[in-house]
Parts: structure tokens; sequence; C-alpha cells
């Protein structure tokens, strides 16, 4: 359980950690929508690089991101024989039986391949340097223009901050039932299919009712405590944007616009 | 036989930051026999040690010897699920693993898992509810419609119904109302002393210990500070006041009466013998 990277905080105080959040998601959608621009080879290579440059100024190493990377090896390793199999455009490379391999779609595999780790990279920077909570605000911010909809963000940003809250009680909850039912003669390793189909029902099954439970007390202890979601609340967290912040802002946002304008005239 | 710790120690995460010694050097040798307490402060290694004995956690230093099985550091062991069978291990709050559909079912559960046939288990599930006292009529209830200190109990018949030859029990009575506590450790009393099988069992309650065990066991900051028979522990309250136990009334009565500079000799911590002690020293 300790492998998992994905979405994780990292208090590590690097100079993005000291920046806005809502600046922060700001810029990650900016630089989504440039590595979605069709740039070619080029425009991968620079984004690559500020990939790298956000990497060093969030002060991870390597070894993280490829952490973070690895639940994506299968996937991509999926999308790359869906593609060999099915996409036939440019030269064909070589045969193999009934098979032909063609060089688009190894092009294109590529592309998929180098998008994915960009996007990967970029939103496990956000998470790594952004607590959680700062997270949740921030997207409570920015969606404050859809309240003309009657849309509350309030509650949205709750919602959020209590799944957050809850991951690491749910992950300690599943191993504690797990060690529960092994204790029980439960083998998830060994066993026919009936019997690991089995194990998995004695694991989810206590795993819902626990967290039905625990919605109900907490709900419960939220009302306890006067908490109204269409009430105004004051904060005790308040965000100030600040001058590097701003510089983030503009730079994210021209590298967006750079892209949007080149795959334009490309 | 008994259970066999030899330099036995737990590292958790071990080499990252967050790597935690949660037991280092126990050197234990407890008689599987008896009904053993496991005391100790939170934090103080009790759960991960009785975690190890049905090897759900595996050393990471050091040797465990239970059930004729060895278990060695960096050895990776084989078929672990006879020692799961030979070994019942009771955790904190057990209701929590009821899942089957109907309480008979749930009960039955473990026994299947360890092949026994479907008739067989039915009988053992039967026997064992009827062990923890609940009553025919919720036999075919769902698990959770019972009352919390129903779950409790059929939860340890869940466990009971494996026929281990030890069992263990971490806060087995944590939660519920004196009643059922009561019932719970006459249970585990005669588990160990009519069907002669080992008992394990964390707690923090000094009565159970006074009452119901034979010998202690004092965990401290994940190494053993004291193993000793039971009245051992409570006849010498140098150990139990540097750990700031609450000592049982009978204790707490020769203590104040000590303090008081009145001797009470005795060697037995029941209370008939201690008041006869009392009257010896009134009359001398």
């Amino acid at each position: 359980m300790n492998s998992f990277m994905l979405g994780r905080y990292l208090p590590l105080d690097a100079f993005l950690h000291k920046r806005d959040p809502r600046i922060k998601i700001l810029c990650m959608i900016f630089f989504l929508v440039a590595v979605f621009m069709d740039t070619g080879y080029l425009g991968y290579l620079f984004l690559g690089i500020l990939a790298i440059l956000a990497l060093v100024l969030s002060k991870l190493s390597p070894a993280i991101v490829f952490k973070a990377m690895r639940p994506m090896i299968m996937m991509l390793g999926f999308l790359l024989v869906i593609n060999v199999l099915i996409l036939q455009t440019g030269e064909p490379l070589f045969t193999l039986g009934p098979l032909t391999i063609y060089s688009g779609a190894l092009l294109q595999t590529f592309y998929i391949a180098v998008r994915l780790i960009l996007m990967i990279t970029i939103t496990t920077v956000l998470t790594v340097t952004t607590k959680p909570i700062d997270l949740t605000l921030g997207i409570e911010d920015l969606l404050a223009p859809f309240a003309i909809l009657h849309f509350n963000p309030h509650t949205i940003a709750m919602i959020l901050t209590l799944a957050l809250r809850f991951i690491p009680t749910l992950l300690e909850e599943t191993e504690r039932i797990r060690k529960a039912q092994a204790s029980r003669g439960v083998d998830l390793e060994e066993g026919s299919l009936k019997e690991k189909i089995m194990a998995i029902v004695s694991l989810i099954v206590p795993l819902f009712v626990a967290s039905f439970q625990r919605a109900e007390d907490l709900a419960d202890a939220m009302e306890a405590r006067g908490y109204q979601p269409n009430r105004k609340r004051t904060r005790y967290r308040t965000l100030k944007i600040g001058f590097y912040d701003w510089l983030l802002l503009f730079v994210g946002l021209a590298v967006m616009v750079i892209y949007i304008w080149w795959s334009i005239v490309r | 036989m008994s259970i066999a710790c030899k330099g036995l120690g737990h590292t958790y995460s071990p080499n990252t930051p967050m790597s935690f010694v949660a037991l280092k050097d126990i050197n234990l040798s407890i008689d599987d026999t008896k009904i053993t307490a496991i005391i100790g402060a939170t934090g103080s290694g009790k759960s991960t040690l009785i975690q190890h004995l049905n090897a759900l956690l595996l050393p990471t230093e050091g040797t465990l010897e239970i059930c004729g099985r060895v278990i060695e550091a960096g050895v990776k062991p084989k078929s672990l699920k006879s020692l799961r069978k030979q070994v019942g291990l009771v955790f904190q709050f057990p209701e929590y693993q009821l899942f089957e559909e109907t309480v008979l079912d749930d009960v039955a559960f473990g026994p299947k898992n360890f092949g026994v046939n479907k008739d067989d288990a039915e009988a053992s599930a039967r026997y064992c509810l009827q062990l923890v006292g609940i009553q025919p009529s919720d036999y075919n209830k769902s698990p959770l419609e019972l009352s919390g200190g129903q779950k409790r109990r059929a939860a340890i018949a869940g466990i009971l119904a494996l026929d281990p030859s030890i069992l263990v029990l971490d806060e087995p009575t944590a939660g519920l109302d004196p009643a059922g506590v009561k019932r719970l450790m006459k249970l585990f009393y005669n588990y160990n002393r009519q069907h002669k099988k080992g008992v394990l069992m964390v707690t923090h309650d000094m009565e159970q210990v006074l009452n119901f065990c034979d010998d202690v066991v004092v965990l401290d900051h994940g190494q053993v500070l004291s193993y000793t028979s039971v009245k051992e522990f409570f006849l010498d309250t140098t150990l139990l006041n540097q750990l700031a136990l609450p000592l049982p009334p009978v204790v707490d009565l020769i203590e104040r009466l000590r303090k008081a500079g009145f001797a009470v000799k005795t060697d037995s911590l029941e209370l008939d013998a201690v008041l006869e002690a009392v009257r010896r020293e009134l009359k001398r």
C-alpha cells in the first residue's frame, strides 16, 4: 500500500509547494490543453523540458515520478497492442504472419504514451505539491462562478475533502479486514477462482458495511456541530496570490496560447 | 509445548523514512496450556506480537516457534493455512469481519475455508454459537441485525469454530457491558480448562488478569518487561505502580494496609485467603 504514489502529498517545501492552489490548478489545465495540441516532436520536447522544470521546482526525484507512473504501464502496454493491431496508416514496416505492423501505428502509440506520461507527471506535481485541503479550497474557488446556476461549489469541495480524508482510513480498514479474514482461512493468493471470488466478497462486504456506518456517524457528527451545506461559511485558511503566483499564471497561460497558435499555423 | 520467541523483532516499513521498530529482541517461552495475559500501554507492541502468532506478520528478526512450526526472519514460510487453523486469532472489534447472509453461515465460513465439509462446518458452527450464548432463533438472521454484543460473540464463535489449539484474542471484551464481559471471560476460561487449549489475551483490565489468567507478559516500547505468574505479578506491586496500572481491589486493599504499617502475609490473592491473613495479623 505504501507504494501507492498517485495523488499523494509530499511535504517538501519547494517553490511549487508555496504557490497558490488555484493558480496551480489553472496552470495544470493550461498545460494539459497544450499537451493535446498537435505540435509534433518539437512541441513535446519543449513540454517535456517544462515538465522536468516543474519536477525540479517541486524537488521531486525521478524515482517518485516513476512510482506514480507504474500503475499506468499496464495501460500503456494494452494501448500499444490495440493500436498496433488496428491502425493501418503510414508505411508497412514488417509482417508477422497475418499481422502487418505500420509505422503510423507505432507513431500514434508513441504520441499517446508521451501525452500520458506528460499528463501523469504534471498532475503528480500538482498533488504532490498541494495539500489536499488546499486543493479542495482551490477547486471551490475556481467553481465559484457556477454559483449563478444554483450550484453550490462548497458542497463539491466538502465532498472532495471528505473523500480524500477517508482514503487512508479505508486503506487501513481494508488491511484490518484482510487480516481478520486471513485468520479465518481466506487466502487471496492461492485457491480456485470460486475461492478467490469468495475471498473478495469477504473483504468487500465488511468494507461497505463499515463505510456506510462511518458515513452515517460522520453525518451525525457534522449535524451535531451545526453544519449546513447551504449556509455561508467563513474560512480559517485564506488563500493569497503573490507576485510569483501571477508570474506562474502568466507563464502557464503563455504556454497554452503559444501551443494553440502553433497547432493552428502548423 | 510452548510458544518460543527467540530474538524476535519486527520493523514496519523497513528502509524507508517511515520505518518504525514495533518489537525488538523478544525472548519468550510461553506455556501454551495456560491462559496468558499480554499487557502494556498503547503502542507497546501487543497487537504486533500477537499477529506474529498466526503469521499474519512475519518477524523481521529472530525466530518464532509455534505448534511445531518454526518461522524465521527472512525465510518465506510455506502453506500458512495449517498454522492459521491451529492458532485462532480474534482481532479487536471482530464484529467488522461478519459478512455472510446468516449468522450460521458466517460462523461456518472459517471451517469451510479449511476444508471441513458443509455439514460438519455447520454442526461446529451451531456448537460454537451455543457456546457463546447466541439463541438458535438468531442463527438464520443476518449478522447485521444482531446487537453489538451479539455480533462480537458471533465473530468470536467464528474463530472458535476452527477449533484452534491456541486461541489468541486482542482485547476481546473492549466496549462490552459488564455482563457480556463476564460471560466471555468465563467462556475463554472454560476453553482453556475444559478443552485444554492455550489462550493468549491482550487486555487492559487488571481484574481480568487477576481473575482469569495464569501468566502475564508485560510489554513496554516493543520489549518484554516481565513474564511472571499472575500471583507474583500482583504480590509485588512495584512494577504495577511503575506502569501506573490501576490495582484490582484485593491488591489495592493489601497495598493500603501495608502502607498503613499493617503487614498482610499472604501468598494467595483469593479474597478469603487475604481476609484470613488479616485476621491472623489482628490476633497477634
